[in-house]
């Protein structure tokens, strides 16, 4: 799996350099225990490369980081990001990210009342997020809905979303059929009261989901404990750009006079037939700057994501 | 297997295996058309006899009818003023189906003054049962979803110069296989007039940005309020497709093998699969008799910006027809 990751990068990076090159190892660990940290998400901005590393924490570039003119960004949850330009890697072959000292909270547990949000209808779901937008690759980190709590002080007690899956027929050596396998990373967020965006980690636990054979993946998220200080508040699907995850979209431009191939990780979420008053999805960019999402604005303002709240 | 299991076992069983049972919603979708004329009925109103519950067709005939707690042998009543009400047992309903009315006798003759007689004509004509697929043990009808890279257009010949276009009515499917579903679409509709020297589409008489909203089989665009005169005998309608986010349907499918080195190093051949997004709407390409090949109307393609002469099949027609007032 590693070595496929690796070979992944190497490929995109031969495209632009030349053919003999060094290769930079890197480790990124725990500034404080110096352990190797998984799942780190790095994106490369003006390249507008991304990936996430696997469960060591090791990535490779190759070619000579000195001529490279670009900027990295090195972002995980519980985290401080770490954002340098390439050539300051130069010489470099471990990175030490900060973690994030979490506040010990008291949590109350006794709710009187339940409320589903966001609520739609499964089967009218007919579009989703998170294959291209138009002949570009979808160049997004995650996308975050944004939901309305009846009260400040809720508890999140469970997440449904409805994502895209298709059964494949394999005939190569067995017989079988299966679902598209996907695994992905909840988040879920306060609101940033500078941009209205998502703010900071609710949850300092990683909330990691797995799907083998649905479309609609229901995490009970009640063991966590996520009290939503504010009633506004995010939950966002964080893409593990990795090589489990990754797909090919080809579609014909017939303004490039084309067929364009594209690179995308699953799962693409699917968007809320139901249109609301606003645009409530968020996107976080290359860039790990939060936007909204308008890709498919105005037909469609909500992600197929359902939020169940106890207050 | 079954003696192995004690009593309780097997009630653990029958108790998670209720819930397959009763979450069986049903959806009873389709166009109203009048049986004479095929043109859709508004405002039938469609209802669920036993389960009290009913919906209106829309202005296309089209109805659409959910219930989570279907009750069995239940049965659909069509009814609207001027028709015989039709009643259908939910057991002879079929997917995208079309409910045919009959008009009463009591149905009163819409009343017309005019000074000389309109004719009206549909050229190109296509039926009900033309983009009806149907696929039963005695009889089979097929159709293929059609959509083109950006612009296609039919060539249609009126009888006369100076006829007034009315409607464009056109066949819209769902795309094959595994995909994407949605029944929104938008999409340019152009009348053109003839190139003399190409002969292709030519200059440009009216365009109209269509969207449509449900799932209806048979799509009728008014065009009586945009008084559209057709200065010669031929013209041509033009559906442009637009590659928006709103027309894009998803499919996945095999593109064959890849052999790969496991971690033992020894070759695995894996299958390889790849989504393909394309663009609604997908007309319908049904086969039509030999005789009716004879009549066929030429089309065109919009590639790379230029117009060209579809080599197309001669079996099947793209069903698109033009309603001209005379």
């Amino acid at each position: 799996m590693i070595k496929k990751t690796l070979i992944l990068i190497s490929c995109i990076f031969s495209l632009s350099t030349q053919a003999q090159q060094k290769l930079n190892t890197f480790h990124l660990v725990d500034e404080e225990t110096g352990l190797a940290i998984p799942s780190v998400s790095i994106a490369i901005v003006k390249a507008r490369l991304s990936i996430t590393t696997e469960k060591d924490g090791i990535f490779n570039i190759p070619g000579d980081l000195n001529k490279m003119r670009d900027t990295i960004i090195f972002s995980r949850q519980n985290y401080t990001s770490l954002k340098m330009p390439l050539r300051g890697l130069n010489g470099m072959d471990t990175i030490k990210l900060r973690k994030v000292q979490s506040e010990g909270k008291e949590v109350k547990t006794s709710f009187k009342n339940d409320t589903l949000l966001n609520n739609y209808e499964k089967l009218d779901i007919g579009y989703y997020a998170g294959l291209h937008t138009g002949y570009e690759e979808f160049n997004y980190l995650q996308l975050a809905e944004q939901f309305q709590s009846p009260k400040a002080g809720a508890m999140l007690k469970n997440v449904t979303i409805n994502r895209l899956a298709f059964y494949l027929n394999k005939v190569s050596q067995y017989n079988y059929t299966e679902m598209e396998h996907t695994k992905f990373r909840i988040r879920v967020y306060d609101i940033d009261p500078v941009t209205g965006g998502p703010g900071k980690d609710l949850c300092n636990e990683i909330i990691e989901v797995k799907s083998n054979d649905q479309k609609k993946m229901n995490t009970n998220l009640k063991s966590y404990k996520i009290i939503i200080p504010n009633k506004t508040f995010f939950v966002a699907v964080e893409w593990l750009r990795d090589f489990y995850n990754l797909g090919l979209v080809q579609i014909y431009s017939p303004e490039l006079k084309k067929t364009v191939n594209l690179v995308n990780y699953r799962p693409a979420i699917g968007l809320s037939p139901i249109k609301g008053k606003k645009l409530n999805i968020w996107a976080l960019n290359i860039n790990n700057e939060w936007k909204l999402y308008t890709y498919h604005s105005p037909d469609f303002t909500d992600l197929a994501i359902k939020a169940a709240v106890q207050y | 297997m079954i003696q192995h299991l004690t009593y309780p076992k097997l009630l653990l069983i029958i108790l998670l295996m209720l819930p397959t049972f009763s979450f069986a919603q049903a959806v009873y979708e389709g166009q109203v058309l009048n049986k004479n004329t095929e043109l859709a009925v508004p405002n039938v109103s469609v209802i669920l006899l036993k389960q009290k519950t009913g919906t209106q067709t829309n202005t296309q005939g089209y109805f659409n009818l959910v219930t989570e707690t279907p009750i069995p042998n239940d049965t659909l009543v069509f009814s609207s003023v001027g028709y015989q009400t039709y009643r259908l047992p939910v057991s002879g309903y079929q997917k995208q189906m079309f409910v045919l009315l009959e008009a009463s006798n009591t149905q009163l003759n819409e009343v017309t003054i005019t000074n000389q007689k309109i004719k009206v004509s549909v050229l190109d004509k296509f039926t009900w049962d033309n983009i009806k697929e149907v696929n039963s043990s005695f009889y089979k009808h097929f159709t293929r979803p059609f959509f083109a890279l950006s612009s296609f257009a039919k060539l249609f010949t009126a009888p006369q110069a100076n006829v007034l276009l009315t409607n464009v009515q056109l066949g819209r499917r769902e795309f094959e296989g595994d995909a994407t579903t949605n029944k929104f679409t938008r999409f340019l509709l152009h009348v053109q007039l003839v190139d003399s020297l190409t002969g292709a589409p030519g200059e440009v008489l009216f365009n109209k940005e269509v969207s449509l909203t449900d799932n209806s089989l048979k799509v009728t665009i008014d065009l009586s309020p945009d008084k559209i005169v057709i200065p010669h005998e031929k013209f041509f309608v033009v559906i442009e497709w637009l590659t928006i986010p709103y027309n894009e349907i998803i499919t996945y499918r095999s593109i064959g093998f890849v052999e790969e080195i496991n971690g033992n190093g020894h070759s695995v051949i894996k299958d390889e699969f790849r989504y393909y997004t394309y663009y609604q709407p997908f007309l319908i390409s049904y086969e039509q008799t030999e005789y009716e090949q004879t009549k066929m109307s030429p089309t065109w393609e919009k590639i790379n910006n230029k117009w060209g002469i579809r080599l197309r099949d001669m079996k099947n027609n793209i069903a698109l027809s033009a309603t001209i007032h005379y």
